[in-house]
């Protein structure tokens, strides 16, 4: 059984957030409108986290895509109270909608804030519904959601290597962030491949893991820029 | 002790009544959520229900000029996703964050729903539709009764400069009818890097950088990770430059007024007074000649204007040592220093002087190409090149005008002058970055007749009498040439990727209809055009289809050695293969060919410059204590229809932007003017004001107001952020040699305003 995990190049990626833009219109993700965005009611399931330190001119900013983090101890199943949010066995953190009661324990146990709350019933102006994607629900009002490692893409790759009679290639399944990446700063695959690439990214000297010391054993990687 | 707690073992009357109501809440609470979640327990789909059938397709990428080819996912016959074509050379499988957004274009709910024409006052907003017959019809009438009385210059076209078939047609177009008021706009490329190397190549054509080589990049202002060439070729570079190669790590250094998306991830970024970039250049070129460290062989070979009393080595070594320099640009002299020798001692080593979208200026462009030459980086791996030319087939025999930049001012000019009585506008961005862009919609109000081929109530076409709605990209017949990126000449092309959704027309059958009672249009609609103009590239002999990295590399081993292979024997069989693979692609470059890249009378690169004109800033110290900075983001830049959510939600990561204007403010500024991260703020210049906010941001220079140009809008759809009166309005006009708007030249000041943000 694959256990799936990205790493990120941080001296690759430019910030350009084409993997921001690419997830929401892969996975349906509602946009906010500017009062929601002035609430902090914005639901993206893939940010730019921006890290500001210092003082002119001696500034430093870090820029860092930030999505879940698919923990292989996720905090946020621990104190799901309907089982919403499970860890499946191949590792990807889930989210069942339709079992979601809204309560947000989750949200607040990330230690990654990367769970959003639709406070509001998502409006698509019905000419931009013709491009939502047909393999992910749309979301409603009391829900939350997040990143999915685009396990829809997951779940065709298979289904299509399973009617052509073979195994599912590691390739074949890649969510949409890592595929619009124009820096080629994102893999992604089985961690357990020692020959994949994410695992060999993984085990670079410059992988950094967030907030390890919790014990979330996450399976994004960032490698460190600049050095 | 407790009332309940019984010690005898047996259960008192209050405690089983305790029990029982807590037992049946729960059972009550948990049916209750039970029931709550099987309601939901059905997916919610919007979309109606259809077999599910997938298939792919490829397009081209037209949310910039750079011409990126795509490929769509459609589901049933709707377009789902958006992702580069994995063959085109310049999006190799990936697209920037507008690529991904196209869709939001596509399926912009305020598109025109078909031709329209205006029944109330000028920009009053109501409009009728009309039938494409009719809507012809009138501008055929108007177009006629011009020639016949002899003023067809009185006819002006504003358009997107466009090297491509649907640009050639329209160049061909007003010449065959007799105007040579033609405006052509790129606000994506800065016009002075091309009149510098007009100036010192000859070669009129903006300059290409082969960064896939380069090692160290320096880049004075030219905002590389942003709207800048391809954006989705340029990060590709930019990871390359950094982790490509196993044994050397590149090297970006940014030279700007504020710590930008590109300084941030830039190795180093060097804080610069705005508009002193040219001195500092030229005090590289100054540290390069005295500590010997330039290309003697290359500069004495190939360039003139060096040597002498009045050559550039005595002009910069007389007017631009370190230390005085230092003072002026803010930059110590010790950086100069190390500035210049990291740049001589990592070659291949490029540096960059485009500024965008307002121009830093020809001499900034000159000296960042005479720092290049000094270097031994012209027409060298790594180096700047000059583009290759793209031998598609001409629409005609003579040469046709246009291509040139266009200066917003000699348009304003000759709107005001009265002698215009028909615009057509096919391209709104014109209008968006130009400085006092308000004086051109005042001139364009004389225009009696202006037709805009907006696909939705933009800038242009709330001002326009007649709509004439063009498709959208992804709907159309159509083909791309990019302007100079890395020398190599490309051209995709594509199918519609889908069928029209609204009752709008392609521009190019448009242009094609009218072209017909001038008789000189021969062909009978847009693909029987791209056909024709195809058969150059079929007959040039070299290059061919879009390809894997792996065959590109083949066909330049090829080629290198004198051979070339033909895909296909017939130009049928060509044109099948080429539109199967997006595009045509030539992948050879060969360096230093000295008489195809310097073309001057004397056959050198020419290092005597331009002439500097001191501009003073507009408006009083003490008044506008201020000094302008003005910048466009990755997701605003070229970007012809701003109504799309995705993009306004993503504006400026680095300061939490999202959906509006805003000033970047230091923090020491802030705190002197009273202004708090996010308050309502006037941004006052001696033209006028305009309303935003304000966010403190360590990365501000002191002193430094700097904006976002070119969002907001005088009309647009509902995700548009509209107002009165924009920035660029505020920003006054000011240009060199080249016509085109500079960037450093506006004082201001801001005070906060009242009422919320």
């Amino acid at each position: 059984m694959p256990r799936w995990g990205m790493a990120i190049d941080l001296d690759r990626c430019t910030g350009c957030q084409a993997c921001v833009v690419a997830c929401k219109q892969e996975n349906n993700v509602p946009f906010s409108t500017p009062a929601q965005a002035d609430q902090g009611r914005q639901i993206s399931w893939l940010y730019l986290q921006t890290e500001i330190e210092g003082a002119y001119p001696h500034v430093q900013v870090r820029f860092r895509p930030m999505l879940c983090q698919h923990c292989d101890r996720p905090p946020c199943t621990f104190v799901c109270p309907t089982s919403a949010t499970y860890k499946n066995e191949e590792g990807l953190v889930a989210q069942i909608y339709p079992r979601c009661i809204g309560c947000r324990y989750c949200a607040n146990a990330c230690p990654y804030s990367v769970k959003s709350f639709n406070y509001d019933e998502p409006v698509w102006p019905k000419q931009l519904a013709a491009s939502l994607n047909k393999d992910v629900s749309v979301r409603y009002k009391g829900v939350i959601e997040k990143c999915t490692f685009c396990s829809h893409r997951l779940t065709r790759a298979r289904e299509q290597a399973a009617a052509e009679g073979r195994a599912l290639r590691e390739e074949e399944y890649q969510p949409a962030c890592v595929q619009a990446c124009p820096a080629n700063a994102m893999v992604f695959g089985d961690l357990d491949n020692p020959h994949s690439r994410v695992a060999q990214w993984s085990a670079s000297p410059r992988a950094e893991r967030l907030l390890e010391d919790l014990g979330t054993k996450p399976k994004v990687t960032y490698l460190k820029g600049g050095v | 002790m407790n009332a309940t707690t019984n010690t005898s073992g047996r259960v008192s009357r209050r405690a089983f009544l305790k029990f029982a109501a807590f037992t049946g809440a729960g059972i009550t609470l948990g049916r209750c959520l039970r029931d709550y979640a099987l309601q939901h327990e059905v997916f919610r789909q919007r979309w109606g229900e259809g077999p599910g059938l997938e298939t792919f397709t490829l397009s081209i990428c037209r949310q910039c000029p750079a011409g990126c080819g795509l490929r769509v996912r459609l589901v049933d016959g709707d377009a789902k996703k958006l992702d580069g074509n994995p063959l085109c050379p310049l999006a190799r499988g990936t697209t920037c964050p507008k690529g991904q957004a196209g869709l939001q274009a596509l399926y912009n709910p305020d598109r025109l729903l078909g031709p329209v024409k205006r029944v109330g006052p000028r920009g009053s907003g109501r409009w009728q539709r009309i039938r494409w017959n009719d809507a012809l019809a009138e501008v055929q009438s108007k177009l006629s009764a011009l020639r016949t009385a002899g003023h067809p210059q009185a006819l002006a076209w504003i358009a997107e400069r466009d090297d491509a078939t649907q640009g050639q047609l329209i160049r061909r177009w007003m010449h065959a009818y007799g105007s040579p008021h033609l405006f052509e706009f790129v606000d994506t490329r800065d016009a002075a890097a091309r009149a510098a190397m007009k100036l010192c190549q000859g070669v009129d054509e903006f300059p290409a950088y082969d960064l896939e080589h380069a090692h160290y990049i320096l880049s004075f202002g030219t905002p590389v990770l942003e709207a800048w060439l391809s954006p989705t070729w340029l990060a590709r570079q930019y990871g390359r430059l950094h982790r490509g190669r196993a044994d050397y790590r590149g090297r970006f250094v940014q030279i700007e007024a504020r710590l930008s998306p590109t300084a941030v991830k830039a190795d180093e970024w060097i804080p610069v007074n705005p508009g002193t970039e040219t001195a500092l250049a030229l005090a590289l070129a100054h540290v390069l000649i005295r500590e010997d460290l330039y290309d003697r062989a290359l500069v004495a070979d190939h360039t003139t204007g060096f040597d002498g009393d009045d050559g550039f080595r005595a002009l910069v070594l007389r007017d631009y040592a370190p230390d005085d320099v230092a003072q002026r640009t803010g930059v110590p002299a010790t950086t100069i220093l190390r500035l210049a020798r990291e740049l001589a001692t990592n070659k291949p080593a490029v540096a960059l002087g485009e500024q965008v979208p307002l121009s830093g200026g020809v001499v900034l462009a000159w000296a960042v190409h005479a720092l290049n030459a000094l270097n031994g980086m012209v027409d060298r791996a790594g180096g700047v090149l000059t583009q290759r030319a793209l031998p598609l087939k001409p629409l005609a025999e003579t040469t046709l005008p246009g291509g040139a930049p266009a200066a917003p001012a000699a348009l304003t000019e000759l709107l005001a002058g009265g002698t215009v009585e028909a615009l057509f506008v096919s391209s709104s961005r014109c209008c968006a970055v130009a400085p006092e862009g308000g004086k051109l919609f005042a001139a364009a109000e004389k225009v009696p007749f202006i037709v805009s081929f907006s696909s939705a109530l933009d800038d242009s076409a709330a001002f326009a009498d007649l709509i004439l709605p063009d498709h959208a990209p992804l709907e159309k017949w159509q083909d791309a040439a990019p302007l100079p990126v890395h020398g190599r000449p490309v051209w995709a092309v594509s199918a519609p990727a889908l069928e029209p959704l609204l009752d709008t027309r392609h521009i190019g059958e448009v242009v094609l209809e009218l072209g017909r009672s001038l008789g000189a249009f021969p062909w009978k609609d847009f693909p029987a055009v791209l056909r024709f103009v195809a058969a150059g590239l079929f007959e040039a002999r070299r290059g061919g289809p879009f390809s894997t990295s792996y065959e590109t590399a083949w066909t330049n081993q090829l080629e290198t050695g004198g051979w070339w292979i033909p895909s296909a024997k017939t130009f049928d069989e060509f044109w099948e293969q080429v539109l199967k693979a997006g595009g045509w692609f030539d992948p050879i470059y060969t360096y230093e060919q000295w008489p195809r890249v310097l073309r001057t009378a004397s056959g050198k690169l020419e290092l005597g410059g331009p002439p500097k004109i001191q501009q003073p800033w507009i408006g009083d110290e003490r008044e506008f204590p201020l000094k302008l900075h003005v910048f466009t983001t990755l997701t605003t830049g070229g970007l012809n229809d701003p109504n799309q959510p995705f993009l306004q939600e993503t504006l400026g990561p680095h300061v939490h932007a999202r959906w509006e204007d805003w000033v970047e403010l230091n923090p020491q500024t802030a705190q002197r003017l009273g202004i708090a991260n996010g308050d309502g703020v006037w941004l006052e210049s001696p033209l006028g004001k305009a309303r935003l906010r304000a966010y403190v941001f360590a990365g501000a220079q002191p002193d430094v107001a700097s904006v976002l140009i070119g969002h907001a809008h005088r009309a647009g759809g509902a995700f548009v952020q509209r107002t009165a009166r924009g920035v660029a309005d505020l920003v006054a006009y000011r240009t060199d040699a080249t016509g085109a708007p500079l960037a450093a030249t506006t004082r201001v000041r801001i005070t906060k305003a009242t009422g919320g943000p």
